[in-house]
């Protein structure tokens, strides 16, 4: 069987001439756009919002691909690329929440509850609400090795910190947050 | 591999994906980041922005390697140069000129013309202790010593 998919090589071929640039880039899109949706959905929660990061990182993309050195694959660097945006993202939301006089759990459950497509249950919201308690880097790894299952490694490229302290700062915060659930219950 | 039974809050029926996303989400999305990829300045591709040309490097190599041999020159080759020379003039003076020249007026000339001496005692050796700002001329010290 021939397989006709372009390979990765061919498509950033493709998109660095002008004439066949948009057809690559939806080849990409088509390729690619669920994976890095879902990989920033775990991580952002809120469709609405992982829209609008999934849209930055794509565009950042068409950017940035010209340039691309292929020192590694295709979908590591926009992985990357999307991963950034998250924690940007995430950065930048729970800088507002400290603004804001209101208190954090009510903001994050009724972010929850103006989400159509979210199907949450009160447990999942109070997991969320004790995740966004903790210090931005531990609750970063906890999303990603969690909710997203992402390897110590490849974490430790995108946070740019040692596997090391990758894994102690993801046991860091499972123990907070299960001694959060145990005083809770 | 995390085990299940590893977090107090996965119990029964515990979903840690309940997202959806809207219908043909996916299939207008290309649409979508192609209207704001449009709506960007024009921006000129990276590839096109290499501004530094390899005849660029060569020069600036060069040019390097100028700035860096003048510098060497101008500190061990003719600074040194010139101060030997400014110290034979000044020898030259002292020889021919200083063993004529009284005291006092010696002393007015370099406390006019703000001479530094450096070294604390004068008169040991003039040789090794003036270090003279600006150059003495002959015509200098003759000039001094005619007011």
């Amino acid at each position: 069987m021939i397989n006709n998919t372009p390979s990765d090589t061919e498509l950033i071929s493709m998109f660095r001439d002008p004439h066949q640039r948009e057809r690559a880039f939806r080849l990409i899109l088509a390729g690619y756009q669920e994976k890095l949706y879902w990989h920033i959905r775990r991580l952002v929660c809120i469709h609405e919002d992982a829209d609008d990061v999934l849209q930055n990182t794509m565009i950042k993309i068409w950017n940035g691909l010209p340039g691309f050195r292929e020192s590694s694959g295709l979908y590591t660097w926009m992985y990357r690329i999307a991963s950034n945006e998250a924690i940007t993202f995430l950065k930048s939301r729970q800088r507002e929440r400290a603004l804001l006089a209101d208190d954090p759990e009510d903001l994050i459950k009724n972010r929850f509850k103006s989400d159509p497509y979210y199907d949450g249950d009160e447990l999942f919201a109070k997991l969320q609400v004790l995740i966004a308690r903790l210090p931005p880097k531990q609750q970063m790894v906890f999303r990603m090795k969690y909710f997203d299952d992402m390897t110590y490694e490849d974490m430790s490229v995108v946070l740019k910190t040692s596997v090391g302290a990758m894994k102690a700062s993801f046991h860091h915060a499972v123990r907070k947050i299960q001694a959060a659930f145990v005083r809770s219950d | 591999m995390m085990s299940e039974d590893r977090f107090s809050w996965e119990k029964e029926g515990f979903n840690k994906n309940p997202y959806r996303v809207p219908e043909d989400y996916f299939d207008t999305l290309a649409d979508r980041i192609l209207r704001r990829i449009t709506r960007q300045p024009d921006r000129i591709p990276f590839q096109n922005k290499r501004i530094i040309k390899p005849w660029m490097v060569w020069v600036s190599g060069v040019a390097a390697l100028l700035v860096v041999g003048w510098f060497g020159f101008r500190n061990f080759y003719l600074k040194p140069q010139q101060e030997n020379l400014f110290q034979e003039q000044v020898a030259l003076f002292v020889d021919f000129y200083a063993g004529e020249l009284h005291e006092d007026q010696l002393a007015n000339y370099i406390e006019e013309n703000q001479i530094e001496l450096t070294g604390d005692q004068p008169g040991v050796d003039y040789n090794n202790l003036i270090s003279l700002e600006p150059v003495i001329t002959e015509e200098a010290v003759y000039e001094s010593l005619d007011h």
